[in-house]
């Protein structure tokens, strides 16, 4: 049985030891060689003094040195801390501060930063590399984990306040993934295409799924060019490609996929954002055969959270589905009270995969956990069937004249606009409406689309306190370094 | 028209320091992401009047600035 992260890694070895576990370029890594590395890795950290439960942070690349770092962390019965290395030194030695990260693990690439880095913290010891996962350092004995250590510290997007660093336990992460592997019906033969970092609990959560199975991971960082992407697909037979709804869109928009029948390809996968029904079902249509999986998940919730059963896709694009083996999922009223069907209130759930709290931060962690229940901040409903749908985060509802919308609704809508890429509703402060509605739209290469159009749209299909006073068409949306709308940065334009 | 190119990538990339080769990849060094390439294909249609197709949008003709100046100088022969 494996129990904990590095069980997965050695447990391979012994199994299947040539099997592939990771493609990066030319190198193809075997999990053999996975685990050599591994435990090289974890016997040098526990050399070097490392006790359990410090905190080890990685700053990295998707690489098979940081993948194989990640699991040595564990193995070590230390706590990683994948960094977004997209920060800057500034935002990034905040949160190693926060959780006094005392070793750091550097990727290629990254040694100027890491310097930096060293130099702002206060607790750093000692930094290591690829170098010492090709070390024959050898210890007899590594610290016991149990199934309440906490194995991970994610940082939860956001730059402007305080850190907040979600704590994930080895139980958390385990449960949920093994979850994922059930519903997702993964196996040996699978092979995911990942272009999605491992400091993003996303793509962390396709490494752990796919190494449960005994599967591959394939790294690829050439998503810029989509047709690449697809080339790539098609060159190692992925059977897997799991993105964020930006990824789909520009798959739609800027590569030939439509030409395309990725004859390997057994399952796509959407989470981190909401999926618009319109691609969805675009996507849907032009891959009848394949699996398109439309996921609900939160940081805190390591991450997995819901999924909607991929024959629904067609039917119920915009649903994010049920609940997730061993996770339940109540929608609540101001109250606290269960809402009824159909009624909108605030998603809460339950399961082995709430994290263990917010590190350091007991007032932060008492607002989101409540009695075991994770308090997710997203407003939605259950329809009849006990589908959830997300209308919007509680933080971002917008009142207008006394009405109640979200820019979710609104966005929904405008996507369906043929010549739309992808847009966003925000409002401001207005004297006299309170709130004025402003979007902010792309447009699909080619369109002629103008403003009017986009404005005689939103009169006709919204509500009128919905429609938008103002639309801004933009050459590029802003992203953040997981590729989400970065909304905030809009407020300026 | 390298230097036109290689001015918009240290300009909006590179913050205004450090310098690139001409055979630079701009994806392999971290200084383009996805969003970048769109940004440098809208730049590239502006600026030399030219149409770039999705097909075209490829490494082989964007990922560094002597790829770009073959690619850029072949679509404006064969506009004319």
């Amino acid at each position: 049985m494996k129990l904990f992260l590095h069980d997965i890694v050695s447990d391979n070895a012994k199994r299947r030891p040539t099997d592939i576990a990771i493609i990066e370029g030319s190198k193809q890594i075997p999990y053999k060689e996975l685990n050599r590395k591994m435990e090289n890795l974890a016997s040098y950290m526990v050399a070097m003094g490392l006790k359990r439960g410090e905190r080890v942070g990685l700053l990295a690349k998707n690489s098979v040195g940081s993948i194989a770092a990640y699991f040595a962390i564990s193995k070590a019965g230390c706590v990683s801390v994948p960094l977004n290395h997209a920060l800057n030194v500034e935002e990034i030695s905040r949160q190693a501060n926060d959780c006094a990260i005392s070793s750091l693990y550097v990727g290629a690439g990254f040694e100027t930063k890491a310097k930096g880095l060293v130099d702002k913290t206060k607790f750093i010891r000692f930094v290591m590399n690829e170098a010492q996962e090709t070390l024959g350092y050898r210890v007899s004995m590594f610290p016991r984990s149990y199934l309440k250590s906490p194995a991970s510290i994610i940082y939860t997007s956001g730059t402007t306040r305080r850190p907040l660093g979600a704590l994930l336990t080895q139980e958390n992460l385990m449960s949920n993934n093994r979850a994922i592997v059930k519903y997702a019906h993964l196996k040996s033969s699978d092979k995911i295409i990942c272009v999605l970092p491992i400091y993003y609990i996303y793509g962390l959560s396709l490494v752990i799924s796919h190494f449960i199975v005994g599967g591959t991971v394939i790294i690829e960082t050439r998503f810029a060019y989509p047709n690449v992407l697809l080339d790539a697909i098609e060159k190692y037979c992925a059977t897997g490609f799991a993105g964020v709804s930006s990824h789909y869109i520009m798959l739609l928009n800027m590569s030939n996929l439509a030409n395309r029948k990725l004859p390997s390809l057994r399952y796509f996968m959407q989470a981190g954002d909401k999926m618009p029904p319109d691609v969805a079902k675009r996507l849907a249509l032009l891959f009848p055969k394949k699996k398109l999986y439309l996921m609900y998940g939160q940081t805190e919730a390591s991450p997995r959270i819901s999924y909607l059963d991929p024959s629904l896709v067609p039917r119920k694009a915009g649903s994010v589905g049920k609940p997730i083996e061993g996770v339940r999922v109540k929608i609540v009223n101001v109250r606290g009270k269960e809402c009824k069907e159909g009624e909108e209130g605030e998603i809460t759930v339950k399961g082995a995969n709430i994290m263990a709290g917010y590190w350091n931060n007991p007032v932060q962690t008492n607002t989101a956990l409540k009695k075991g229940w994770l308090y997710t901040g997203d407003i939605g409903f259950k329809d009849p069937d006990g589908d959830i749908f997300i209308v919007g985060r509680k933080k971002d509802f917008i009142k207008i004249g006394g009405n109640r919308i979200s820019p979710a609704q609104i966005e929904d809508m405008v996507s369906r606009l043929k010549g739309i890429m992808e847009n966003v509703a925000l409002s401001f402060k207005d004297p006299v409406l309170g709130e004025r509605l402003k979007l902010f739209v792309t447009l699909v290469p080619g369109s002629k689309l103008e403003r009017e159009q986009i404005i005689r749209f939103c009169k006709a299909n919204l509500p009128a306190y919905g429609v938008p006073r103002d639309v801004v068409v933009l050459k590029n949306m802003p992203k953040n370094s997981l590729g989400k709308i970065d909304r905030e940065s809009l407020r300026g334009k | 028209m390298k230097e036109i190119l290689k001015k918009f990538i240290i300009d909006n990339y590179l913050l205004g320091s450090g310098d690139i080769k001409d055979d630079d990849s701009f994806l392999d060094n971290g200084i383009i992401d996805s969003i970048g390439v769109i940004e440098l294909t809208n730049f590239i249609q502006d600026k030399f009047k030219i149409k770039i197709t999705v097909p075209e949008i490829i490494p082989e003709n964007l990922d560094t600035l002597n790829n770009l100046e073959r690619y850029i100088t072949r679509k404006l022969k064969s506009s004319k």
